[in-house]
Formats: structure tokens, sequence, C-alpha cells
């Protein structure tokens, strides 16, 4: 028997066993090979496959070059499946967001791009109408009821004496794959912040840091429901402030969490973040959390690292900023239950700035 | 106490006496000697060298059970490498036949060790033209198609 002769389902089998590279390459083998890729059926259990292998995405930014590259996020030193991805392009990213269901949106010049970085195929999403106006654009996916959605929040320079009076309403864009889509305005809702960090997405729910325009010393975490496209408020600890070029959100155990980079070291090196957690139980409040990290001294020896949040095992994963001069990037894993810690090395990557992202994945969406 | 055996016949006809044990990995013939205890099985989609090839791999998987512990004829790293070496001494379309034996008889383990064969040849090819060349496949796109799906591959910045 020939391997065409298989019927679909083994052929299904054998595909979800090879590498995405080899997948991607298995495309253009023949028409039946691409069907069967292309398939919905075998692109559902592709993806559900790849979000229990997630992965690491790194973007390096070395003008006017951007690389992307991801590894395997749970066992990071395997360098033999690191694949890479270049973008030639003088443009300025203004927004790269966080991976959801492993597509990254992108935009530049006010035009935004839904990308797969693996199988490089890319939708062009619509503008919003009007003259381009001072917004920050969050990304987030909805895995109850499947839905991509993109989130434009106005952005008031509140040093300059941005008013809120100026403050248009938000937007919203249903991301849908295969057709063609508008943006709304996210209705009724007057939302006098603007945004001060990055956005994380959990459950279906978009987190992000911001800053009353109406009282400049506030500062709270925004959510905004994907479903039912209602704003929240979670509370920050009483005076404390976001510093937008410093702080970040990240998803640590399944919740949001503001990074500081606040921390202690003691005399054996054992080094302990304070960082601000919501508390599970009450749904808008953020409560400081002291993680405690043993051998810091000896394993970082002396990197900068920052705190990008836990992995879906549970495991704090702290990455380097910027490669080193040995022409590398690091990472730290620390396993709160077995207290190891241990530091990973990543090759490859252009010098520059590296930007780290969780919870990437191999997909044929978009494909 | 001797062990019970079972008739297993093949599409040409030829009867295959196994223990019972050994036949109920599949889980298909697991239901079947229940159902008609006593009778031989045929498999008439199953050629005798296919069978055979299936047989011998359920004899060296076969765990048995008699109370005697551990009677597993290996250790799971043996097991792995004498897999190994049953896939790579099958030729091609043989594969593909024992591939669907054991989806047909739903032998798991043989199907996964199958699959993964196929896989990792299809991993060793360097481009898709040695893809096609391995497996003997046309390469049946236009021109136009190729040039359709090299320029989907590019980003449009």
């Amino acid at each position: 028997m020939e391997i065409n002769q298989l019927p679909q389902e083994m052929l299904h089998a054998i595909m979800l066993r090879v590498s995405f590279e080899t997948l991607v390459e298995c495309l253009r083998v023949c028409k039946k090979w691409r069907t069967t890729i292309l398939d919905e059926g075998f692109k559902e259990k592709y993806q559900h496959q790849s979000m229990s292998r997630l992965r690491l995405l790194f973007l390096y930014s070395e003008h006017p070059e951007r690389l992307f590259q991801s590894v395997c996020q749970e066992k990071p030193s395997l360098l033999s499946s690191k694949r890479q991805l270049r973008f030639d392009t003088d443009q300025e990213f203004e927004m790269v967001s966080q991976p959801q269901q492993g597509l990254v949106c992108l935009s530049f010049e006010h035009q935004f791009l839904l990308c797969n970085l693996g199988t490089k195929k890319c939708k062009t999403l619509p503008r919003p109408e009007g003259e381009p106006s001072a917004e920050v654009y969050f990304f987030g996916y909805d895995e109850a009821r499947g839905v991509f959605k993109l989130l434009g929040v106005p952005c008031v320079n509140v040093a300059r004496g941005g008013r809120r009076t100026q403050m248009q309403p938000p937007l919203v864009l249903t991301v849908k794959l295969a057709e063609e889509e508008s943006w709304r305005s996210v209705e009724a809702q007057q939302l006098p912040y603007t945004p001060v960090t990055e956005s994380v997405c959990i459950n279906g729910v978009l987190f992000y840091g911001a800053r009353s325009v109406v009282d400049l010393n506030t500062y709270k975490v925004i959510t905004f429901n994907l479903e039912s496209e209602r704003f929240g408020f979670i509370d920050l600890p009483d005076g404390l402030q976001i510093n937008r070029i410093v702080d970040t959100l990240v998803t640590y155990q399944g919740n949001v969490c503001l990074v500081k980079n606040h921390y202690l070291e003691s005399d054996d090196g054992t080094r302990g973040f304070e960082v601000f957690v919501k508390d599970g139980n009450e749904e808008d409040k953020m409560k400081p959390l002291f993680l405690v990290i043993p051998r810091w001294r000896a394993v970082a020896k002396g990197l900068p690292f920052l705190f990008q949040g836990t992995t879906k095992n549970g495991e704090l994963v702290f990455a380097t900023q910027s490669v080193q001069i040995d022409g590398s990037h690091y990472l730290l894993y620390y396993n709160a239950d077995t207290q190891h810690l241990r530091k990973l090395k990543i090759e490859g990557g252009s010098r520059g700035d590296v930007e780290t992202y969780l919870d990437h994945a191999d997909t044929l969406l978009l494909t | 106490m001797s062990k019970k055996m079972i008739v297993l016949k093949s599409s040409e006809g030829v009867s295959f006496v196994v223990e019972e044990a050994v036949a109920r990995q599949s889980k298909i013939i697991s239901f079947l000697v229940e159902e008609f205890p006593d009778r031989e099985l045929p498999l008439t989609n199953m050629t005798s060298e296919i069978l055979r090839k299936t047989i011998e791999y359920c004899k060296k998987h076969v765990v048995e059970d008699d109370g005697g512990g551990d009677s597993s004829s290996s250790s799971s790293g043996d097991l792995k490498e004498w897999d190994v070496k049953f896939v790579a001494e099958i030729d091609q379309p043989r594969l593909m036949d024992l591939l669907m034996a054991a989806n047909y008889l739903d032998i798991p383990s043989l199907l996964d060790v199958t699959c993964q064969k196929v896989a990792d040849t299809i991993a060793a090819c360097n481009d898709e033209k040695e893809i096609r060349a391995t497996f003997n496949i046309e390469n049946d796109f236009t021109e136009e198609e190729v040039e359709a799906i090299r320029m989907e591959n590019q980003y449009p910045i």
C-alpha cells in the first residue's frame, strides 16, 4: 500500500507526529496532503495538541531587523526545536501583542496585521474609522466562545494636561479569521483611565494597568471581559503606582500579577521579589505577594532578570531583556515545589533587545 | 495448565494458531473472542504476511499475568529498542499495510509505532521534493498553484 492510499484519519495520525516545520513542508508535497492538513478537523486536533505543548516566543529588535524565534516552553534548552522567523522592515512596530492561540497581532503605521508566524500567513485587519488617534490596542482570546478580539482604548498624555473630556469611547473589533469585520464603539462606558502597561489575557478577560486622568495619583488594573464587553476595575494597594516604563503585567498561576522589580537580597544570595497578585477570592483587589528564590545570586550571576510569569506547570520564568555580550540571552526557571532554580541559555538571536512572550503555540489557524 | 489458543485466518485462508493473551492485544479480537468463543476468526482484509508480522509484534508485547509477578518478557527500554528494529526492517508499502492492520485490529501501541515510523521518515527528508521521492508521490500542483503557495508564504510588509 502507498501512503496516499491511507484513509485521511491515518494521515492525520501521522501528521500529528511530525514537527511543525515538517508539517509546513508537507503542505507543499501534493494536493492530498495539503487538503489533509488544512482540514478543519485536523486543524482543531493540531491546535489542541499545540496548546498542551506551549512555546516561548522571543522578539529580537535590532534596527532595522525584527526576528521572532520560538522554543519549547517546558524544555527551552532543547535547541533543536528552535525556529526562526525574520521580518526585514523599517517599520517600527507600534504593537506586538501577547500571542493568543499561537497568533500574534502586530501594528505599524496604524495598520493591523494578524500573523501566524509559523506558516507566515497574515491577515490585514481594518483600521478604525476616522483620523488615527492616540490609542493603545490589546489583543485577546475568549476560549469559551472561540473568539479573538482587539480592544482599542484611548491614551491620554496626562503629563501634558490631557483631559477626560477629550477621551473617545473605547473601540472593539471581533477578529474573524476568514471574514471581513469592522470596529465598533464599546457603548455607554466612559473610561477616564489611560493605559500604562501591556495587557495579559486570562480566561477571556483582558487586563491592563491604567492611570486615572481625573486623579493622577490613582492607578488601577482595568479588566475587559471579551464576551460581555464590559470593563471592570481592580484596586491596587493604597498609594501604589504603576511605572509605565519598567512595570509589567504578567500571569501568575492563572491570576493577573503586577511586577515592579521590587526585590531584596539576603546575605546567602536568596532573593525575594514583591509582586502584586489579584486575590482569587476578592475579585477586585491586588494583594502583595513575596516570591522567595533561594540560590538566586549563585545562579543568576549578576544578570538582570525580569519576572515574566508562570508556565502552565507553575514554574516561574525570568528573562533578560537584551542579548548579552556573549551573543546569548538567558532564562531562569524556578520550581517552587522542588526549590530548583535553573539557568538556560538561548542562542541564535540577533543583538539588541529581546522581548519574551509566554504561552505561544504552533498553529494552523489562518492557514 | 495449557494456555487457551485461538485461530486467526488470513485473507489467503491460512490459519494462525495464537495464544489468546497474545491476540487480545487487539481490542477487536478481544471483543470477538468473547462474543464467539471457540471459533476461528477470519481476517479477510489481512494478508498472511501482514498477519504474521502483527502476531510477531503482539507476541513480543504480551504481558502474561499468571500470578508469577512481573513476567513481561522484556523491560520497557528493551521493548522500545525492539520496536524500532521491528519497523526499521519493514519496507514502506508493508509498513502502510501494517499501519492499516493496527488500525483495523485496534492495537493502539502498534498504530503508534507505525505512525511514528512514517512521521520519522517524513521528518528525515530535507524538503518536499525528497518527501515525494521517498513516498512515491506525484507532484500534482500546477505551476500557478506552486506560485500561489510560494506567494502566500511572504509577509505583506
